[in-house]
């Protein structure tokens, strides 16, 4: 059999080899190019400020061809040093999450429906103005209520100012920090700040009440903090749950919850008794020591045991280690002390205790704020009316200690609810999670039923903007401009520009901008003669010590500081007298205790648990739960129960239960963890989860929030702060409520069981007593 | 010459999870995939016996490889300054080494189908910057350097104790080492030990049965055809006349 | 195809005595034998055997040289290093590895495609069928070759003898098995199982034809009298008496089909050429054989 030899077979031949090489030599690699990383032409780093939670930290961020990739510390800043956590880390995620609110729209369904028609801004801003003014008008323009936080939040707030309205609330006083910072401004004449001026890095002993460092995380307070204990410092750490500080801690004291206010009388019994005080400051610059002294001759550590279930010597031991190591004793003034609605008063005492043990302006205390040594200029705009009423939250009179700058949102919940003493019509909410913040959250649903307008600015599609009549999207923080963040109380004084990193990647707005468009929209245009941040800066620069463009180059300024007194040098302190106020003539006048006292908070019932929650140190509130890099991370809260009463109830590690509240009130399944470090009458439940986030469509949600579950609340009759740890749930598995079967106390003592106390309410406020002195402005921190 | 290494602090951690995100941030590692990590372990123990600690991992860079050994292709080898590093080029995502690794140190990336793991951040070591985990750890929990320098962080933490995680059945040289003056390690290494390298079955069929018996047969059809041309040489060739 | 009028009566005759058989041959026999020659392979079939050995070559080498890790490794540490010089990198020896291994397996694409019928169908039929006397061959062959089996008693071979197909059977299914596997490896087609799976089967189709070639070296062109064998694969040639003697049933496969197309033409011109069972030896027969014109020959 012949076959033909011909050019077509050799011809094939050679088309093998040649494609067999090319595919050869791609073979492998094609995919590998595709994925790998093509040397970017262009590559920035540009130094801006964080906003993933609100402590401000100063990051480089990474700019490749005009893409954010990565995320670093800025070495520079004094607070942060170069380093910043996984939230921080996580912001490129933030700028490219899925589900980021691209667009302004108005809704055209009805409210919660989940209908909108994309608008552009103009439309927008024209719709929103118009239904504000159509409020105004029916109404008055204090009908118009705004909701806010964070630092764009101070532009919107300013708006409304300039407007007129005086309504408007962020929860970071009264669900944060409101009842520490009155506590210690009634015994100390100022706040400890944000950042708190805290010396962890230098102190012998660390107190912590609660405030979980470690899991909550300010990155520039934890480097001190590692840097404290790493140096030999003891830390004591007081707190139902067994936290990373607990781990860290030489004294874990496992606290029955709401009894926080008892440990610290004892400490101060003790101190007092056995002359473990700083006689000289006391005697210098304190004043009340002797009624203190007889007011605490009763609060023995043994009085202390039954109520706190701590052993009395360890509360003596615990005592006598601060004596010796005073003054560096750091007694952290917690941050979020919204727990029981009697926190000025367990503030007070913290105070009182740090106080005794001289601690203010010494090295291992608390440091001072120092002066900032240069100042900046101020726009030439009008100044804001005064408003024609009062605002309806009651900041300022109702609680006269309250901070006006920040309000009361729970207040404004209910003055929008009962439509007295005027009816609010309007709401603006700003960058603030209300159904995640506010408690009774029916109450806050509620209330935008009266509403006419209800308007939301925001950056993810969170619960609140489901019901929003039109969503304004706002510019993350790392594609906008805000003002300038000055720090007088830290170990260098500084101030810090947040700038854009980027260009934006949807069609969103900065803060600035759009409470400038709105404002123009409302007749203020006198108080916006700018076009663009970036000139408002550098004009508050222009006159400075601070030169814009090595601010802009560096992403902070820094002075130094003088945190420490000289020796032998008195502190004036902002009070009456100039000296700490043991004994508060004010609060006697305002017609509350003096001193602190021990006021018991109700136990839970029987086969219920106090609910108590907190943060983690991979999310922020409920800002981070659809960010990919941290949900992989942790997607969902375990909660925290007793390994013994778990047991007790038939449960095992991981099993899935409903947790019910007091009103009936019920999560989706969530998964426990059973360990030791939970007390028994109490189970943990991380924050910031399980928001009914409908927008959020890359992202499983589940009903796993504990502000779902925080149906009551007390208040804070001397703040107006909500106490949020005042709600108490059962177990439910497969439909059968769990209840458990032993008495557990970790420590071996039991406490005395207390119930059914009536809750100061309303009919103890006073309404007609004008405080003395002025409540703080805190425009720093949240 | 160097020898990377990095000691953990277990005493300064307190697993805040920032080392997981800047690596991930560092090296587009996609989710749920990484490159390094902290595993948390619940509370537990007896009170006032608690102990609540993390895994904090990477990979170990181990002075014997077992990765290394199992790699078809070379594309992962240990260079002279002791990181373990995977030649993309090389890796044809086979992922035996994924599986040989104890620490579980690997993973297959989606993206572009090959292996990728920790290389020290050696972009950034050679350019005389921490590695991003060293960098970003609030608690400066992490040390990195070199073992073969008495005068470093590195080789003075352990002088002083830092051990690493291995086990009595597997010890394979790793250069990650922990220092903790709590008895924390301990319970970190009762619930993550080291793995015994493991060898899918394919490959144990190979290098336990078909590789010795190729070997044989080979040697053995060599060895054949040599004496049987050694016998035609010495019979002489025969004719095709019989 | 054009009448080979130039065969000799004698040449018709042999044939058809010795398609009777085998037998074995007198020395005449043998010499008019030994003189003739039979085409076996065409350009084709010898440029397919050559690609395939060179490819094979190409492929081994470098193949052994990757798998440098310790737990699968194959070749000696010197082999190893060896290539790692002459290739400079890894990277390029893998790259050169894949592209021989695409070329190959092309190569085989295009012959098994376009030359369906007279490549692929015709290798299967005689190159892999096993049929009785290849059986009993094994056992024939060895003693063979020690001596007590004369090449006359071994049982009848066809175009490739059993042990050449027990070959051609281990090449066919490694080359399936690599055509498979390899694509897999080098493009990632599966997940790390498949990928792993086929590894490990690469790398037994690719020892178990490596084991045997020595065997088919040697048998094919070192072992003398396999001589023509190798020169086939050159040439495309045999000459007959080693095809009778080694290949009978393929001899006489090729013998009953130029027989039929000698009778064929034949008739036409009205010339009957006798059956094969009528000749019984050489001198028995007596053939008249004409030309188109009708010139006695």
């Amino acid at each position: 059999m012949e076959k033909k030899i011909s050019r077509r077979s050799f011809l094939k031949l050679s088309g093998a080899v040649g494609t067999g090489v090319a595919v050869g030599l791609s073979a492998g690699t094609s995919k590998a190019k595709a994925a790998e990383r093509i040397k970017p032409k262009k590559v920035e780093k540009i130094a801006s400020v964080c906003e993933q939670c609100f402590w401000r930290c100063g990051i480089i961020a990474t700019v490749e061809d005009g893409k954010l990739t990565n995320i670093e510390g800025n070495p520079l800043h004094p607070n942060n040093r170069g380093k910043i956590c996984a939230r921080g880390n996580a912001g490129v995620a933030l700028v490219y999450e899925k589900d980021r609110i691209k667009n302004p729209m108005i809704r055209v369904g009805e409210r919660g429906s989940g209908k909108w028609k994309e608008v552009s801004w103009n439309e927008a801003l024209d719709y929103t103005a118009e239904k504000l003014l159509a409020v105004s008008k029916k109404y008055g323009v204090e009908s118009n209520a705004l909701f806010s936080h964070g630092a764009s939040a101070a532009f919107i707030n300013d708006m409304y100012k300039f407007w007129g309205s005086p309504n408007n609330a962020a929860p970071s006083f009264a669900q944060c920090r409101g009842s520490r910072d009155v506590g210690y401004e009634l015994t100390y004449g100022e706040a400890l700040g944000s950042p708190e001026r805290i010396d962890l890095s230098n102190a012998k002993v660390i107190v912590l009440i609660g405030s979980a460092l470690g899991e909550n995380i300010h990155t520039g307070q934890i480097v001190d903090f590692t840097n404290g204990l790493a140096k030999g410092a003891k830390l004591i750490a007081v707190d139902p749950r067994f936290s990373t500080a607990a781990s860290k801690a030489k004294w874990w004291l496992p606290i029955k919850p709401g009894t926080d206010t008892a440990l610290v009388l004892a400490w101060i019994h003790v101190i007092i008794k056995e002359k473990g005080y700083d006689v000289n400051f006391i005697r210098k610059s304190a004043t009340g020591f002797t009624e203190l002294k007889n007011h605490v001759k009763d609060f023995t550590p043994e009085w202390a045991e039954k109520i706190t279930e701590i052993p009395a010597e360890k509360i003596r031991e615990t005592a006598r280690a601060m004596m010796k190591a005073k003054p560096a004793v750091v007694v952290h003034p917690g941050r979020h002390v919204a727990w029981y609605g009697n926190d000025v008063q367990r503030a007070r005492s913290m105070a009182i205790l740090s106080a005794l043990l001289g601690t203010w302006g010494q090295k291992g205390g608390y440091f001072l704020k120092s002066k900032f040594p240069t100042s900046y200029n101020a726009l030439n705009i009008p100044d804001a009316p005064k408003p024609k009423r009062e605002r309806v939250d009651g900041a300022g009179y109702r609680f006269p200690l309250a901070s006006t700058g920040e309000g009361l949102t729970q207040e404004l919940v209910k003055a929008t609810l009962s439509q007295k003493p005027y009816p609010i019509k309007s709401w603006m909410v700003f960058g603030q999670n209300i159904f995640n913040s506010i408690p009774s959250k029916k109450d806050t649903k509620k209330a935008i039923d009266n509403l006419d307008f209800y308007a939301v600015v925001d950056v993810r599609p969170t619960e609140p903007t489901w019901y929003a009549d039109v969503i304004l999207p706002e510019d993350t923080y790392l594609e906008r401009y805000d003002s300038l963040i000055t720090v007088t109380g830290w170990y260098k004084q500084y101030v810090s520009l947040r700038q854009p990193v980027i260009k934006r990647v949807h069609n969103t707005r900065p803060g600035w901008w759009i409470a400038m468009e709105l404002g123009k929209r409302l007749g203020l245009k006198d108080f916006y003669p700018y076009k663009d941040y970036e000139d408002v800066i550098k004009f508050q620069l222009k006159d400075s010590a601070i030169s814009f463009t090595k601010l802009k180059k560096d992403g902070v300024f820094t002075f130094p500081a003088t945190p420490y007194l000289n020796n032998g040098e008195s502190y004036q302190f902002n009070t009456p007298n100039k000296k700490v106020q043991l004994y508060s003539k004010e609060l006697k006048e305002l017609g509350f205790d003096p001193m602190p006292k021990y006021e018991p908070v109700n136990d839970p019932g029987k086969g219920y648990f106090r609910l108590v929650y907190g943060l983690m140190p991979v999310h922020s509130h409920g800002k981070t739960e659809s960010n990919p890099w941290l949900n992989t991370i942790i997607s969902e809260p375990h909660l925290w129960v007793n390994e013994t009463t778990g047991r007790s109830m038939g449960l095992k590690n991981n099993d899935e239960v409903i947790v019910e509240n007091q009103d009936g009130i019920k999560s989706d399944k969530i998964k426990i963890m059973m360990t030791p470090g939970m007390r028994p009458d109490a189970v943990f439940l991380p924050h910031g989860f399980g928001g009914n986030d409908r927008g959020l469509l890359n992202y499983t949600r589940r009903n796993v929030s504990d502000n779902n579950l925080i149906s009551q609340y007390n208040t804070d009759p001397i703040s107006g702060g909500t106490g949020l740890r005042v709600n108490f749930v059962r177990l439910i598995k497969e439909n059968k409520i769990l209840s458990p079967t032993v008495e557990v106390s970790i420590t071996g003592v039991s406490a005395n069981k207390v119930s059914g106390i009536k809750h100061k309410g309303e009919s103890d406020r006073r309404f007609h007593i004008q405080p003395k002195k002025k409540q703080s402005a805190i425009r720093e921190g949240c | 010459m160097s020898k990377y290494a990095m000691v953990i602090d277990m005493d300064r951690c307190i697993a805040c999870h920032a080392c997981e995100v800047a690596c991930r941030s560092h090296y587009d590692v996609p989710v749920p995939y990484y490159r390094n990590w902290v595993h948390d372990l619940q509370p537990q123990g007896v009170y006032p016996d608690i102990k609540k600690v993390s895994y904090v991992g990477l990979c170990n860079h181990c002075d014997d490889a077992p990765c290394v050994k199992a790699c078809p292709t070379g594309a992962t080898y240990k260079r002279k300054d002791g990181v373990v590093v995977v030649d993309k080029d090389l890796c044809i995502g086979c992922g035996l080494c994924a599986e040989a690794c104890p620490y579980g140190a690997r993973y297959v990336n989606p993206e572009n189908d090959k292996i990728d793991k920790c290389d020290f951040c050696i972009d950034r070591v050679s350019e005389g910057i921490e590695p991003a985990c060293v960098e970003t750890c609030i608690a400066s929990a992490r040390i990195f350097g070199d073992m073969d320098d008495p005068n470093s962080n590195v080789s003075k933490l352990v002088a002083k104790g830092a051990l690493p995680n291995v086990s009595a059945k597997v010890n394979v040289g790793p250069n990650i080492y922990y220092k903790d003056s709590n008895k924390n390690f301990q319970v970190v290494q009762a619930a993550f030990p080291p793995k015994m390298p493991k060898m899918p079955t394919p490959q144990k069929m190979w290098t336990k049965v078909l590789r010795p018996l190729f070997w044989l047969a080979i040697g053995g059809s060599f060895l054949g055809q040599f004496a049987a041309f050694s016998t035609q040489l010495f019979k002489g060739e025969s004719d095709i006349k019989e | 195809m054009g009448l080979r009028i130039s065969k000799l009566n004698e040449d018709i005759a042999l044939d058809h005595i010795l398609l009777k058989g085998p037998r074995h041959l007198t020395f005449d026999e043998k010499r008019i034998l030994a003189s003739r020659v039979m085409k076996k392979h065409g350009v084709g079939g010898i440029t397919l055997h050559w690609v395939n050995a060179i490819s094979w070559f190409f492929l081994i080498l470098t193949g052994t040289a990757l798998l440098s890790a310790s737990y699968l490794q194959f070749a000696p540490d010197w082999f190893i290093s060896m290539m790692d010089g002459i290739f400079g990198t890894r990277s390029a020896m893998l790259h050169f590895h894949i592209a021989i291994g695409v070329f190959w397996v092309l190569t085989l694409l295009i012959y098994g495609i376009f030359g369906y019928k007279n490549y692929l169908l015709d290798f299967i039929k005689h190159d892999l069928i096993i049929d009785k006397d290849d059986l009993n061959w094994f056992p024939a062959k060895a003693k063979n070759l020690i001596g007590k089996l004369s090449h006359y008693d071994m049982p009848q071979q066809g175009t490739y003898n059993a042990g050449q197909k027990a070959y051609a059977i281990v090449v066919a299914f490694s080359t399936v098995t690599l055509v498979i596997t390899g694509p897999i490896m080098a493009f990632h087609l599966g997940s790390t199982t498949v990928i792993q799976w086929a590894m490990m089967l690469h790398f037994v189709a690719t020892m178990s034809v490596f084991a045997g070639v020595f065997v088919h070296v040697y048998m094919a062109a070192l072992f003398p009298e396999e001589r023509p064998a190798f020169f086939s694969m050159i040439t495309g040639k045999v000459n007959e008496l080693y095809a009778y003697l080694h290949h009978y049933k393929w001899w006489k496969e090729i013998k009953n089909e130029e027989h039929e197309f000698f009778a064929e033409q034949l008739k036409k011109d009205g010339i009957h050429l006798p059956e094969i069972d009528e000749c019984k030896n050489i001198d028995d027969h007596q053939v008249k054989v004409f030309n188109l014109e009708g010139k006695e020959l």
